[in-house]
């Protein structure tokens, strides 16, 4: 059973008309219960705003975001969303952070449960030598390890992660990968994962669904990574289905890049004909005149 | 260390010591001297030669109270009503301790009858009416802030409402501290009716004037800074499913706070310069009833009185305006650490 769908779900941004830009269309999509999905695409194709729908963030124009069969109405406690940006409040430490969204989630509890619950998610992504810090003070990979603390702590049933790891260099990223999924294989929980990276995708997901280039875009074919877990990356790049998967995934994006290029190539918008002027021309101009 | 002090000398507007301190600690004496030259010995050169240029030109302008005062002159009379301040203290110590005295005696002679102490009533002195213009001055400030910073923060939340309040705004800021005064003493004369007023009526009206005037950059300011906050800030608020009263303090107001602070800063400003005006008009014993004072006395001292105010009417405003810049720098927090 789908534990978060989007069926049929079209959205597009901007008043009827002309300047009106339709990002998704006919987006169909269901993963369940401790399924972790993977969508892969180019920049700039709607992947955040996929995730913004299932997140409540963004309401479908048409079509329908389900969460257990229900409607999403709009953000959730059973969502959990790992911003692109980390969006951690410069002003508030690490701690404060975390406490922010545990205090909002666990209203009932006592000052001490909240207290625990703060320091084991800190603890959780390694952070607590860096408790009191201000993210200010701490290093990109830091940052996003206090965005997946401040998520995971809050207990949401679906991990919905847009492009978490965009922002990193290379090594922080796999560094950060690890730890997700080790902390993924603790947990079990339905993930939706956002990124640009397939074998970042392999190393994660269950199935990974490329988006298709817009306006308008679709999702592709599903490809399905049945791979054993825990992987390693290191592991990975000597299995032979990896090889195969990852060369089929990009194969497809590279064709849906080159198709999507060949359909804009017809309205091509002709440039002015303007050559920078060469300075000693234009000084001996100025002294001519 | 020394990074610390002097980054700490540059929050605190200060900039200009930081070459003093570095050249103690040994740091390339040249380029020291020469950043001393500029922060220092080019604003002590102009301020040199604007006394110079008052000392010649002010004797020359001849008034039906004397000529012109020069620098020396007002620094004389900042002297004498320093001294006047030492000796009405003296006075008021003197006063209290004969009191002290008296009280023994009594109540060793009527050990059953209850004694009652008098309140010392000598004049205010110069100090006196500074102390009285920063009260008001504070008054005013704290009545606009305490107005202005909530409603600045629901006019930024909500488009709606600044579309309401912005006409409003727009029409009351411009006006004058002269206008708003007798609307406010009369309005003072006729609310303020209690037979143990805990503010005199003059100090009352002084502050609700400087209130009246002064609240609007803080209103304007906490406005845009509220609108103008990180769209990601207010999702995580969505996505945290934040009580409105959670999202108030700990997303809008603390990243608004840069923008309040300058709103305030900007309000001090009006608030000082209103302040005078004020006093002078409803009569507040403070810095502006003193110029008032010493124009209607017109002595051959009155010119040099009135400018030992004025610059000590600036020299305070800047002082405030340090304070301000220092605390707005203060909950400034680091924009690239988003």
């Amino acid at each position: 059973m789908a534990f978060i769908e989007l069926r049929n779900v079209s959205k597009g941004f901007g008043p009827p008309g002309p300047n009106r830009v339709e990002v998704l269309r006919d987006i169909n999509l269901s993963v369940r219960e401790s399924e972790f999905v993977a969508i892969v695409g180019y920049s700039g194709t709607g992947k955040s705003t996929l995730i913004n729908m299932m997140a409540g963030l963004l309401k479908p124009d048409a079509g329908s975001a389900l969460l257990k069969g229900a409607p999403i109405k709009g953000p959730e406690r059973d969502l959990g969303l790992i911003f692109q940006n980390y969006s951690l409040l410069p002003w508030l430490t690490v701690y404060g952070n975390v406490a922010l969204a545990v205090n909002a989630a666990f209203k009932n509890w006592s000052r001490k449960e909240r207290d625990q619950q703060v320091r084991r998610f800190v603890d959780l992504v390694n952070l607590t030598p860096a408790l009191e810090k201000r993210p200010g003070e701490l290093s990109g990979g830091m940052r996003q390890r206090v965005a997946v603390a401040r998520t995971l702590a809050m207990d949401p049933e679906v991990l919905l992660m847009d492009e978490p790891l965009g922002a990193l260099d290379a090594l922080t990223r796999g560094e950060l990968q690890k730890e997700i999924a080790a902390i993924w294989e603790k947990q079990r929980k339905a993930a939706v994962l956002i990124t640009n990276s397939v074998d970042e995708a392999l190393l994660l997901a269950d199935r990974i669904t490329p988006l298709n280039l817009g306006p308008g875009a679709t999702l592709g074919p599903e490809f399905a990574v049945d791979l054993p877990r825990p992987r390693s990356a290191a592991a990975l790049n000597k299995n032979p289905t990896f090889t195969r998967l990852r060369g089929e995934i990009t194969d497809y994006l590279i064709e849906i890049g080159r198709a999507g290029k060949a359909s804009t190539n017809d309205k091509i918008v002709p440039l002015p004909d303007v050559r920078p002027l060469d300075p000693s021309e234009r000084a001996s101009r100025t002294w001519v005149s | 260390m020394l990074h610390k002090i002097t980054h700490i000398l540059d929050k605190a507007g200060l900039a200009w010591i930081s070459p003093v301190v570095r050249l103690c600690a040994g740091e390339n004496p040249r380029e020291q001297g020469r950043q001393i030259f500029r922060l220092i010995g080019v604003p002590l050169i102009a301020i040199l030669l604007f006394l110079g240029a008052w000392a010649v030109i002010a004797p020359k302008v001849e008034t039906n109270v004397g000529t012109l005062p020069g620098p020396a002159a007002v620094w004389e009379q900042a002297g004498g009503l320093w001294q006047d301040h030492r000796a009405e203290r003296e006075r008021r110590a003197e006063f209290y301790a004969a009191q002290e005295q008296r009280r023994a005696a009594f109540e060793e002679r009527f050990p059953d009858r209850e004694w009652t102490a008098r309140e010392y009533s000598g004049r205010p002195t110069y100090i006196h009416q500074i102390v009285t213009s920063l009260k008001t001055v504070f008054m005013g400030f704290f009545f606009a802030s305490a107005f202005a910073i909530p409603i600045g923060i629901i006019c930024g939340m909500s488009k709606t409402v600044y579309t309401a309040v912005n006409p409003l705004i727009q029409i009351f800021k411009p006006v004058s501290p002269l206008a708003w005064l007798p609307i406010v003493m009369i309005l003072v004369a006729a609310l303020y009716t209690t037979d143990n007023p805990m503010f005199e009526r003059a100090f009352l009206s002084s502050a609700i004037v400087v209130a009246l005037c002064s609240l609007w950059p803080t209103l304007i300011n906490t406005a845009v800074g509220v609108a103008s906050i990180d769209k990601d800030h207010l999702n995580v608020a969505r996505v945290l499913k934040l009580s409105w009263h959670t999202k108030v303090i700990k997303i809008i107001i603390p990243s608004s706070l840069p923008y309040i602070f300058t709103g305030l800063r900007l309000s001090l400003g009006v608030g000082w310069m209103v302040l005078i005006a004020a006093e002078m008009l409803a009569q507040n014993p403070g810095l502006g009833k003193f110029v008032w004072d010493m124009y209607q006395s017109s002595s051959s001292q009155t010119l040099s009185l009135i400018l030992v105010a004025v610059f000590t009417i600036g020299l305070l405003g800047f002082l405030l305006d340090r304070i301000m810049l220092t605390l707005q720098q203060l909950v400034t927090f680091d924009e690239s650490s988003v």
